[in-house]
């Protein structure tokens, strides 16, 4: 059910619904005049008003056909002929600004005092009443069908919507009665809503928007670079400071007993200070064609003391993480890193890439990582422990699982040791068979 | 420490075999990836495998059941040889002239070992005859293994089919030969010098 209007007694304000004047915040009192929307009010006004019209006027028979016409008609609905007129219905024909086409075929309002009299209640005509004598009428109908659906009345030209405050007076302008022609003729200069001029400034619109939010995030990314660069002097500065022997000094009178915790501490806090970052990585840009000699230079003296902690080697992947976090924000390809890496011996670097046989990438200390030393130090764990699942030997030697069977199945191949394939897993016992072969004598079982 | 068996399929013996102290080593059964390891692996598993048949003078092997009695399961510590490893094995015995395939052709699901070669049981048969003087006489092969004559002989209670690979190869060295009967249990053989 459509929500009735009613108009406030104080104000006159006309309210859509609801038990309060919107404009003063009367209540909605019973005298109150209710009323139906605005548009059906001024159509009961005129019908009314038709009516009125319709029993003072009397029929004008046509007198070559005798069809009886509406009076206020001016030529015969059904010949065409022109009636003979009454002197008021020439009045309305002049006065009315509404019936400026004076072809009979095309219509207008009946009375000059219908048509203002609407005009001042509503301010644009609602009602038109259209009759198609020579054909055309479902044309219009199809022009019009369209105009309506696509609200030709809201596009100006260049297909933007107009503004409510202009749409008033575009409104104004607009009173004339639309015929085929005009209907035509507006649409050409005004495209509709939904055509592609509205897809494409839809799209631009867009697009702007979308070139301010990355403006405006680029915008905080530099801002937020430079700070990081602050931090990362401000972190050397700090380390430069705690270096100097006035620093060492004071640590030195700042009482005998904490003096090694001291110490201690401030190594500790010099090593988170250099795990912050690094200061002018290594770029292509700064290196040109010696980039990933450069590169493999730098990662060695970042990377040396983590790998030596990390018991003499480091998976690939860890290093690259660790090292690009430093790195803050000129990050380096995968691709650099490993090229980098396989330059270490070249370059006589302390550290070696190692590629397993499975394809695991080790970085390894080039002192510590040979093969004969791995071999020795799990055959002593062997020895010690007994026999070792790769499980146990990533706990002894603390590395990463796939790192400790990389290294037992390297034993293995080195045949150092054998594998005991069981429900519980592979686990590895020294090799006897081959070092029974010295002391075997075979004549035993044949 | 070596494991001890009483070994159930013992013919005329009572006496345990003595397992060697690799059998209860849990590595002996998996089969060693590192080529040099498996080749000393293979060799001390074919070893083991003759003196265990011949200990208890076991001539044939369906390997699926092999596979889960001793020597090829050990159930002390709870280690039994896979059937695929077991038949690499055979193939490296068939390979040295100890074993050969047996059954429909190539499902290499049972065979023949032997714990002593073919040829080795024909001189040890050839040199029975003529110390018996059984030459130009013909024995069925029954007799040969079965009869009164070759009681404590080695070859006593030989497996049929051993016995004739073992007469084939003096047949071929014109040492014997075999007559066929009305069925494979009459077969004669005649020796010659």
């Amino acid at each position: 059910a459509p929500v009735l209007d009613w108009k406030c007694t104080i104000c006159e304000n006309v309210n859509k619904g609801g038990v309060k004047c919107t404009l003063c915040g009367v209540p909605r009192q019973n005298g109150s005049e209710e009323v139906l929307d605005a548009d059906s009010t001024h159509l009961n006004a005129l019908l009314n008003e038709m009516g009125n019209n319709a029993i003072e006027q009397s029929p004008i028979r046509c007198p070559i056909c005798t069809f009886d016409n509406h009076g206020s008609m001016k030529t015969c609905e059904m010949c065409d002929t022109e009636l003979p007129q009454t002197p008021d219905d020439t009045a309305a024909a002049t006065s009315s600004d509404a019936t400026s086409i004076g072809t009979p075929q095309y219509p207008r309002l009946r009375t000059a005092e219908q048509a203002s009299a609407y005009r001042d209640a509503s301010n644009f005509v609602t009602l038109i009443k259209l009759s198609f004598r020579a054909g055309g009428a479902s044309a219009f109908y199809t022009s019009l069908k369209e105009g309506v659906s696509n609200s030709v009345w809201l596009v100006v030209g260049n297909g933007d919507f107009w503004e409510p405050d202009q749409a008033q007076s575009q409104l104004q302008q607009q009173q004339q009665p639309v015929t085929p022609g005009s209907m035509a003729s507006g649409r050409d200069r005004r495209p509709a809503a939904g055509g592609i001029s509205t897809i494409v400034s839809a799209a631009h619109e867009t697009e702007r928007a979308r070139e301010n939010t990355v403006r405006s995030a680029f915008l905080d990314l530099d801002a937020l670079t430079e700070k990081a660069n602050e931090i990362i002097s401000m972190a050397e500065h700090i380390a430069t400071q705690l270096n100097s022997p006035a620093a060492s000094k004071l640590h030195r009178t700042s009482g005998m007993e904490s003096d090694e915790d001291n110490a201690e501490r401030m190594d500790a806090f010099r090593q988170y200070l250099l795990d912050l970052g690094i200061d002018s990585p290594v770029t292509r840009d700064t290196a040109g064609a010696v980039f990933h000699e450069e590169l493999a230079r730098e990662l060695c003296d970042y990377l040396e003391n983590y790998v030596s902690q990390c018991g003499g080697a480091v998976a690939l992947v860890d290093a690259y993480c660790l090292y690009n976090r430093a790195r803050e924000f000129s990050l380096v390809y995968p691709a650099d890193f490993v090229q980098a890496c396989e330059k270490f011996e070249a370059l006589q670097l302390p550290l070696r890439l190692r590629e397993y046989p499975s394809g695991l990438l080790v970085l390894e200390d080039a002192g510590s990582a040979s093969d004969a030393l791995i071999i020795s130090r799990i055959n002593n764990y062997i020895k010690s422990f007994g026999p070792v699942t790769a499980n146990d030997l990533a706990a002894i030697e603390d590395c990463p699982l796939n790192l400790a069977e990389e290294r037992l199945w390297l034993c293995e191949r080195a045949g150092e040791l054998c594998r005991d394939e069981s429900v519980e897993g592979i686990r590895f016992y020294e090799n006897v068979f081959l070092s029974v072969v010295s002391r075997r004598d075979g004549s035993e079982y044949l | 420490m070596a494991n001890t068996f009483a070994t159930s399929a013992a013919e005329g013996t009572s006496s345990a075999f003595q397992f060697p102290e690799i059998y209860s080593f849990p590595p002996f059964f998996s089969r060693q990836p590192n080529e040099a390891t498996w080749r000393e692996q293979r060799r001390q598993w074919c070893e083991l495998i003759l003196a265990y048949y011949k200990h208890n003078r076991l001539y044939s092997m369906s390997l699926a059941e092999a596979a889960t009695e001793p020597p090829f399961t050990n159930r002390q510590i709870h280690r039994s040889l896979r059937v695929d490893v077991l038949r690499e094995l055979v193939d490296e015995l068939v390979k040295q002239g100890n074993a050969v395939w047996t059954g429909a052709k190539n499902t290499k699901d049972s065979c023949l070992i032997f714990w002593r070669k073919p040829d080795v049981w024909a001189s040890m048969i050839h040199q029975w005859a003529s110390e018996r003087g059984m030459f130009n006489t013909v024995l069925t092969l029954f007799e040969l293994t079965n009869g009164d004559d070759t009681v404590g002989q080695e070859f006593h209670n030989l497996d049929p089919t051993t016995l004739r690979r073992a007469l084939d190869v003096l047949q071929s060295q014109g040492k014997a030969q075999l007559f066929v009967g009305t069925s494979d249990e009459d077969m004669g053989v005649k020796f010659f010098t």
